[in-house]
């Protein structure tokens, strides 16, 4: 997963096919195309210092396709930053806004200085955007870390995997300036409502009527109800016979 | 055969479990045992006094758009007729005419039966009225009416058939100096138009062939040179039709009209309000709670002292607005004075002679905010529990238990001594919580700045605090909170109800013990907070005197917290504490910090910012009440595997409402965590109206709209899951947790009729089954169950999960569920529901023009054994089966005993 010395260096492509939005409808939505800037706050305290961090390409809303491009390298000295926020319990803000129309504004979120350092730097950004595609609603910010533990085993740990990290050893890197963020991105729209289901609720009633019909006994006499005459009939035959015999 | 059989089967199940499911279903003779309904009118705008019937009424219309009949005896409603909400449905014009009276309303014209309130005559006029209408006077003709629309820059004059309603007859009279700061005012059959700026008062005779302003200067009548910008008020005189009060600052002047010309009559400089009856004024002044009528013969000038009135009206009652008098000759031949008065805390009080006949708590029909407080356990119980102390080691708080718990039993082995000494029964008006605590204070705070405690048992008022500067904030809401309930005595319990300012339009506080209805601080508890507020919020977390304080956000976001001294407690929470913002109208919603706040300074910091798109503005954002419980954290599948809950206290729902030329009226729905700021889910409707009525519990949301495209009302089922699987189980926080969304489950039903309110129902521990209550425009209130509405409902077979019903577009509704049985409440403005000691019972007020009480059982009386349980059979029984038990073991033993022996 580790790209040797590049700026941009990992990427992750997700395609996530919303069995909703796949549903048949006379939905007109633009499978917009969007450029959207991600900043972040390696400087906290009350008024966070937003810095660029990476660009991600959306290429189809409807398909949720889209490309994460790091335009910064992670280097010690950020490192160094996002130190000393974990160190001051502070928060990691990150900002969202797309290229070409600033003016629209950003859409914000943060998490825990902390949970961003002890998952190394990896990330899913779950983006909303609206429901013609052309702006982004909200920005969720997911690590995998969800809990601090306060151990320093974090974006710091420079001896690969060794002194009993958990999970996922191979992407350790060998020093922090090659560590890189991690980032999966989760495109998302708003689902179409539902709409009372009339037609498969009068189909079933349909159905359930034509069964009726159907399940109705066509039959004629003796085949519905030869099990009880076949035995008045042997019994009559046989005491019958009997006084036959008899006489 | 059997595949046959399984459909038929499924629908007879459905049919039985639809008729077994909880339903209300009352007996006749315990209607009123456990509910009372309070009917209201208004505040009275108009009013007629009818003595064509007997016995005699007083015909009111009102601002809430109702006509009624009171009966002038007790000041019952005698008829009631609800006309249309809005615009539409305001009444202009009242006139008596023998046994009818007639009402214009909007473009209705109505005739009714004073006896009977059957409706005689109904005209729609053919007439639209103008667009930017300032005034509009209204001429009650014997076959015509005309009307008088001011608008800027001229008065457009429309002469309409009474009966027809087709239009005869339309001027347009130009007035360019008529600007919406023009005052404009009807009297009689003229347009009164007071222009302080040219300091000349127009009159224009809306009957006259060819209507045209005449002038004259403001100084013919007595008001010469007002101040600029000083108040102008119109006022007509109830009784004399042809009279107008004039007021421009403090001078006050009574004016006569003819015709076109108008001079003074008198100067009523001092009194508050004027009617004329029988050629006699009467004018009302009024100092504190003492009101007194002045009576003027109109003709010589001189005064009538043996006919005025000097009456004390009930404490807690506000400044007297406006005046109706009615004069009538009794039995005995001499004359008696009768006045209604309506006053700004919107009560109605009828005078006579010998003071206030009676008097109607018109407020009720404008109640805003409702909170339910527990009463406390019977005083003298517990005025043996000291508080506890501050920071308890195990061992002084047993010691501290134990003390308390043999203190109770000597007190209740005194009590009972007591009890046997005296036979005097303990007063019944005290209110002390009941076993069960399914009695609760009911505080109501209303629109006209009055706050009142009543008793849920009875609906009678045991209180009442009136604020005459307290108004509600924007979107006309007044916030109630509960800073510190009943539970920690001696502490007194503590509400506050936050407003703005009627002048100012700064916040103003009020602080009670909701109790007693007694303020807490000086000046009765009223403060003024001196700045506006946009928001305020109550914390969780108490302070060392177990009071909650509530913080303020203001126009300038600057944060103050009420009492000052839980800034500690702010402090405290810093970390834990977010607000969230959003203005009206705006498409931002911004979430905020108070991490960085240090002592004396409490500061926001934006940390999150969801922006809807779209061309849609937020309308509105629903978050879950604060102690909702969830007692249950999944649902067991059909295959016994569970499906957890997404349970997410922080979560709100956004709505946002736009237009779309395509799909016209459009609703979002947004799903946000309000303290990260993620946007968790959204669902997007298209061709939708509103109103839009949001339910939002547990993992939940119910909404209901009007579908613009199939034109009936539907109700959308949320439902939001975590998985099989659960990220924490111990605890929820909304910075960690699963890369996945939740999984959303969703589903659609058509309602029958529209929906004026809606909630859920809400219990001590949310076991029972939560319902949710509908408010139709029926009037009916209607429960109905949550399964009713689950999103899992299958559409097709399958493996059914355990209570649930095959799908079913169409949402039935059964005369069993009306909780409201055969009450009709008409405006209905919300629902509140509370829980109480029991876990089964919800008590559910219902608000609106009326007000109703009743006791829920959701899930019926589970937890309670019926009236009829036998307690005598079972403890013989059980007591029967323990000396057989006894006697079968000794025989037993005796025979063991004997076969030894053997």
């Amino acid at each position: 997963m580790v790209l040797p010395a590049k700026n941009l260096s990992c990427f992750t492509v997700l395609f996530l096919a919303f069995t909703a939005s796949l549903a048949f409808q006379e939905d007109e939505f633009l499978d917009g195309q969007l450029t959207l800037v991600i900043e972040d706050a390696l400087e906290g305290g009350p008024d966070p210092i937003f810095t660029q961090r990476s660009t991600i390409q959306v290429r189809s809303v409807k398909s949720g396709n889209a490309v994460v491009t790091h335009t910064r390298p992670w280097t010690n000295d950020l490192n160094e930053k996002l130190k000393k926020l974990v160190e001051a319990d502070d928060l990691y803000h990150i900002r969202v806004y797309q290229k070409g129309s600033e003016e629209k504004g950003y859409v914000s979120t943060f998490t825990k200085a902390c949970q961003v350092f002890e998952s190394r730097l990896s990330e899913t950004l779950s983006l909303m955007v609206d429901g013609s595609g052309t702006s982004v609603v909200g920005v969720w910010l997911i690590t995998p870390v969800c809990v601090c533990d306060g151990e320093e085993n974090g974006a710091e740990s420079d001896n690969g995997g060794g002194g009993g990290d958990g999970g996922g050893g191979e992407i350790i890197p060998s020093s922090s300036s090659s560590l890189q963020h991690n980032t999966t991105v989760i495109i998302r729209s708003p689902i179409p409502a539902p709409v009372p289901d009339t037609a498969t609720y009068i189909e079933k009633l349909e159905a359930m009527k034509n069964e009726k019909a159907e399940g109705k006994d066509n039959r004629s006499f003796l085949a519905k109800y030869w099990m009880y005459i076949v035995p008045l009939v042997l019994i009559m035959v046989v005491f019958g016979g009997g006084q036959d015999g008899g006489r | 055969m059997a595949a046959g059989l399984k459909a038929p089967l499924s629908l007879l199940l459905l049919l039985f479990l639809s008729h077994i499911s909880p339903s209300f279903g009352l007996y006749e003779d315990q209607i009123g045992k456990f509910d009372w309904v309070q009917q209201y009118v208004g505040v009275v705008t108009q009013a007629v006094f009818d003595e064509s019937t007997v016995p005699r009424r007083i015909i009111v219309a009102t601002s809430d758009n109702v006509l009624a009949a009171l009966a002038t005896k007790n000041g019952d409603i005698v008829w009631r007729q609800v006309l249309e909400s809005g615009e539409n449905g305001r009444v202009e014009a009242l006139v008596g005419e023998g046994q009818r009276v007639t009402s214009v309303a909007g473009r209705m014209v109505r005739t009714w039966d004073t006896l009977t309130a059957a409706l005689i005559h109904e005209t729609y006029l053919s007439h639209t009225p103008h667009p930017g209408l300032l005034e509009r006077a209204v001429v009650v003709g014997e076959s015509e009416l005309v009307l008088g629309e001011v608008v800027a820059g001229s008065v457009v004059v429309t002469t309409l058939d009474r009966v027809s309603g087709s239009p005869l007859d339309h001027t347009n009279v130009v007035a360019p100096w008529i600007s919406t700061d023009t005052k404009c005012g009807s009297a009689g059959k003229s347009v009164v138009c007071v222009e302080l700026s040219l300091s000349l008062i127009f009159v224009l005779l809306l009957t006259a062939p060819s209507p045209e302003f005449v002038s004259q200067p403001l100084a013919s009548v007595g008001l010469e040179a007002p101040e600029p910008g000083s108040q102008v008020l119109l006022q007509t005189v109830p009784g004399a039709p042809d009279h107008l009060i004039i007021q421009v600052g403090p001078g006050r002047r009574l004016v006569h009209l003819d015709g076109n010309s108008l001079h003074l009559v008198r100067d009523l400089g001092g009194s508050q309000s004027s009617a004329v009856a029988g050629g006699v004024l009467y004018s009302l002044t009024q100092v504190a709670h003492i009101v007194t009528l002045g009576a003027v013969d109109l003709e010589t000038g001189s005064e009538v002292g043996e006919q005025g009135l000097v009456v004390e009206l009930p404490t807690h009652t506000g400044q007297a607005t406006s005046l109706y008098v009615h004069h009538y000759q009794t039995s005995d031949g001499g004359s008696a004075l009768r006045a209604l008065l309506t006053c700004s805390d919107h009560s109605l009080h009828l005078l006579s002679g010998a003071g206030v006949v009676w008097w109607r708590e018109e407020a009720m029909a404008r109640v805003v905010a409702v909170e339910g407080v527990d009463l406390p356990v019977d005083g003298a119980n517990i005025n043996f529990q000291d508080p506890l102390p501050a920071s308890p080691d195990w061992v002084s708080s047993l010691v501290h238990r134990v003390r308390t718990q043999v203190s109770q039993v000597s007190h209740w082995v005194s009590l009972v001594m007591e009890r046997s000494d005296s036979t005097f029964p303990a007063p019944l008006h005290t209110l002390h919580r009941d076993q069960l605590n399914l009695r609760k204070l009911l505080v109501l705070a209303t629109a006209s700045g009055k706050m009142m405690g009543v008793d849920s048992w009875t609906g009678e008022v045991v209180w009442r605090i009136y604020v005459s500067e307290l108004m509600p904030l924007e979107g006309d809401k007044l916030l109630l909170y509960t800073q510190r309930t009943s539970a920690h005595f001696p502490h007194q319990p503590q509400c506050v109800v936050v407003g703005k300012h009627r002048e100012t339009g700064e916040g103003v506080l009020v602080a009670f013990n909701p109790i007693t209805g007694e303020g807490v601080g000086d000046r009765g508890g009223v403060m003024t907070l001196g700045f506006t507020i946009i928001q305020a919020l109550l914390l969780h977390h108490p302070d060392h005197q177990y009071l909650k304080p509530v913080v303020f956000v203001d126009d300038t976001m600057n944060l103050h917290v009420f009492p000052a001294s839980g800034e500690s407690v702010v402090l405290q929470h810093k970390d834990s504490i977010f607000v969230h913002l959003a203005r009206p109208g705006s498409t931002h919603l911004t979430g905020y910090t108070l991490r960085f706040s240090t002592p004396g300074n409490l500061v926001l910091r934006e940390v999150w910012r969801v922006c809807v798109g779209g061309g849609g503005i937020i309308t509105g954002v629903y978050g879950k009440l604060a102690w909702e419980k969830v007692h249950s954290p999944g649902r067991v599948l059909a295959d016994r595997s569970v499906l957890y809950k997404y349970v997410n206290p922080n979560l709100a729902v956004v709505t946002t409402q736009g237009y779309d030329h395509l799909n016209k009226n459009t609703l979002t729905l947004y799903l946000v965590d309000t303290v990260s700021g993620a946007v968790i889910e959204s669902v997007n409707h298209k061709k939708v109206s509103g109103p839009i009525h949001v339910v939002h519990s547990e993992n939940w949301v119910v909404y209901t709209f009007f579908n613009d495209k199939y034109r009936r009302y539907e109700v959308t089922s949320l439902e939001l899951f975590e998985g099989l699987s659960q990220a924490n189980a111990t605890a929820f926080s909304s910075l960690g947790g699963r890369a996945t969304p939740p999984i959303m489950e969703r589903q659609a039903y058509i309602l029958p009729v529209g929906i004026q309110a809606a909630t859920h129902t809400s219990t001590e521990k949310g076991i029972t089954t939560k319902f949710i209550l509908f408010a139709l425009q029926t009037g009916n209130v209607m429960q109905m169950s949550k399964w009713l509405l689950d999103p899992r409902r299958p559409v097709t077979g399958g493996p059914r999960e355990e209570g649930l019903l095959p799908y079913i577009p169409e949402m039935r509704l059964s005369p069993h569920d009306m909780i409201t049985y055969n009450h009709t409440l008409p405006r209905v403005s919300s629902i509140f529901t509370s829980p109480t000691g029991l876990e089964s019972a919800c008590v559910v007020l219902v608000y609106g023009l009326d007000l109703f009480y009743t006791r829920m059982f959701p899930s019926k009386m589970f937890d309670v054994l019926k009236d009829d349980f036998d307690h005598y059979l079972i403890g013989g029984v059980v007591l029967a089966l323990m000396a057989a038990a006894l006697t079968t073991r000794k025989l037993a033993q005796r025979k063991a005993l004997k076969q030894a022996w053997k």
